[in-house]
């Protein structure tokens, strides 16, 4: 049902890549996958899915600098970019925020809770 | 005294006479007095006239004793004893009060003989003394002067005096020291251009004028070898006899050792600062890659139990029940560390609010509800009814009360849980009541202390992380308030969290 939805996945450790796509493709997504921050963004303006996943701290380009270069392509502008990060620290948050992700979510993810946030995303993403 | 010995050339002196009037009236400084063995006084020189007062005309042929003697020696008859010894021994030599003709007393020293006439008889005497007053005034000025300055040369302070003018008068060795300048060199030079700031050191000088003295005025001296010392500059006014202001005394202390200890104090604490700062940034990295991995695990074993990837036996969902509550209770204690260094640390912020108490002991017990009636333990709340308000951080305050009940639930099997709220004047009270295991006596001062799993039902049963009571203990103490505790082992504890300043609306 939902083979026609593509989300991007921009993630560095293997082992959570391997569980956000285990966890999107089971509920039919389709998945792109880029492990850095670059080949992130150009697979990203190359293919411009309906949502991105990105986290935070990505070798070299960080998932903020992700945002800013995508968010700087007027195709991005109401495409759902969410954060997923390993950081509990508030200062960390608010830099997520304000630096244009759309959501964050906290590892470890649930992934029944993973699902809701993704999906209502994508909701508010298609009826923009 | 041989009489007899011989002690001039006749040739030489010419008539002897002669030459011993002009001997008598050239001795100025000793008085050279002739008396006959009544006491009538035969000779007076010039000495005896300037030192008594009394011109020769006045005195010859009178009584001496009540002329020359203090009244209270004639009073005890010490000049009739001195006259006495010197009959007997004939001599005698001693220090005695004398009297001037102005009635003034005055110390002297004397020496009398006995003459005696060509047959051997005692006809008279000899006195001649000399006034020492002046010279033992001398001598005790000279001896405190001495003392004085043996105190200002041993100071171990840096001393100039200079005058109205700004003008060196007098320094002390360690000036000499500092400024790598003889005494004679810096005497007569102005002061202030010893220091590297001349400008300073005379504002120094001027404060010193006008309010009467200056403390610890830092400046830097400068020897003439280019040699800078950090000093004090310590000093006060000098004024005359009259209480005429004369220049300034100051007293120069290095304050070398003082600054390096202070340097070395500084850079310490940049150290500890930089030290400090790196073990936040690693408790927040180790976080954060403690964190990674955990997400693989516990993810992966939510997807295995929501048997997205196939069906389970009952051992295998029973052994991922395992890993699942592992991988979470890794977390929490990832969680509490974090929280634990941010407090140690001072980076938990307080934000305080008012805060309805029942509604924040309601919405922790709602969080916990499905775990309360998973054990089948009986929850008693007592509330007040009238809505207790307290000024507070709502997070530190729920954390805690989270914290205290999640204990209670851990070491409670059977039986109840109580949070009771009480609020007074001054403090607010919850208890949170358990009928579990409790706490043996001899545990319960390690009770707060980071990493002590009491007992081994709590370790063995992997029930906790270690750091949650030290926590809450911690977190209490942050926001006003404290922790206290009774426990009975194998009948339940009370741990009661108080809070500062009740106000009811």
């Amino acid at each position: 049902m939902n083979k026609n939805i593509r989300i991007l996945i921009i993630e560095d450790d293997p082992s959570n890549m391997a569980l956000e796509t285990y966890i999107l493709k089971h509920e039919g997504y389709e998945i792109l996958t880029a492990m850095t921050g670059e080949d992130g963004v150009s697979l990203a303006l190359k293919e411009v899915p309906d949502l991105v996943i990105s986290d935070i701290k990505l070798p070299k380009m960080t998932g903020y600098e992700v945002v800013k270069a995508l968010k700087a392509d007027s195709r991005f502008s109401s495409i759902p970019i969410i954060a997923v990060t390993a950081s509990v620290l508030a200062d960390d948050r608010e830099k997520i925020f304000s630096s244009g992700f759309t959501d964050c979510v906290n590892k470890p993810i649930t992934p029944i809770s993973f699902l809701e946030k993704i999906k209502t995303h994508l909701k508010k993403g298609h009826e923009s | 005294m041989d009489s007899k010995r011989r002690l001039f050339d006749e040739k030489i002196v010419g008539d002897p006479l002669d030459f011993i009037i002009s001997l008598l009236q050239a001795s100025t400084e000793y008085s050279v007095i002739g008396k006959g063995l009544d006491g009538t006084i035969l000779l007076w020189n010039e000495g005896a006239r300037r030192i008594y007062g009394y011109e020769p005309e006045e005195v010859i042929g009178r009584a001496s004793a009540t002329l020359l003697h203090s009244e209270e020696d004639v009073k005890l008859g010490r000049h009739k004893e001195i006259m006495e010894l010197a009959l007997k021994r004939g001599k005698w030599e001693g220090v005695v009060n004398r009297r001037r003709k102005n009635g003034e007393i005055f110390a002297a020293k004397v020496v009398i003989t006995t003459r005696h006439g060509p047959d051997g008889k005692p006809i008279g005497y000899l006195l001649i003394s000399k006034d020492i007053s002046k010279e033992s005034a001398t001598e005790v000025l000279k001896a405190t002067q001495a003392y004085t300055r043996s105190l200002i040369e041993a100071s171990l302070d840096g001393l100039i005096a200079v005058n109205m003018e700004g003008i060196i008068t007098d320094v002390n060795s360690q000036m000499e020291i500092l400024t790598d300048c003889p005494r004679l060199e810096l005497i007569g030079t102005p002061a202030k251009q010893y220091f590297t700031k001349p400008q300073d050191a005379e504002e120094a000088f001027q404060i010193t004028l006008r309010d009467g003295r200056v403390l610890n005025y830092e400046l830097t001296l400068i020897s003439k070898e280019g040699r800078k010392t950090d000093i004090f500059y310590n000093a006060t006014t000098l004024k005359d006899s009259s209480g005429k202001l004369t220049g300034i005394f100051i007293a120069i202390r290095d304050a070398t050792q003082l600054k390096s200890y202070e340097e070395l104090l500084k850079q310490q604490n940049i150290e500890l600062q930089a030290a400090s700062l790196a073990k936040d940034r690693f408790l927040s990295s180790m976080s954060h890659e403690f964190r990674t991995p955990l997400n693989s695990i516990i993810g992966f074993t939510d997807i295995l139990l929501l048997k997205w990837a196939g069906p389970l036996t009952a051992e295998q969902e029973e052994q991922l029940i395992t890993i699942q509550k592992n991988g979470k209770l890794l977390l929490s204690l990832i969680n509490d560390l974090l929280d634990t260094a941010k407090i140690t640390s001072g980076k938990w912020k307080i934000t305080k609010e008012p805060l309805e108490c029942q509604q924040v002991i309601q919405d922790v017990l709602d969080s916990l509800k499905p775990l309360i009636e998973k054990k089948k333990l009986e929850l008693k709340v007592q509330l007040p009814k009238e809505k207790v308000i307290i000024e507070n951080d709502r997070r530190a305050m729920s954390q805690i009360l989270l914290n205290l009940l999640n204990n209670a639930l851990k070491f409670t099997e059977k039986g109840s849980i109580e949070v009771i709220l009480n609020a007074s004047k001054n403090v607010v009270t919850i208890d949170v009541i358990d009928t579990g295991i409790g706490i043996k006596k001899e545990e319960q001062s390690k009770l707060f202390q980071a990493f002590e799993q009491l007992g081994d039902k709590g370790a063995a049963a992997g029930l906790g992380t270690g750091l949650g009571l030290n926590l809450c203990k911690q977190l209490a103490n942050n926001i006003g308030g404290n922790i206290e505790f009774e426990s009975e082992y194998e009948k339940g504890s009370r741990f009661t969290l108080i809070l500062p300043q009740a106000m009811s609306s």
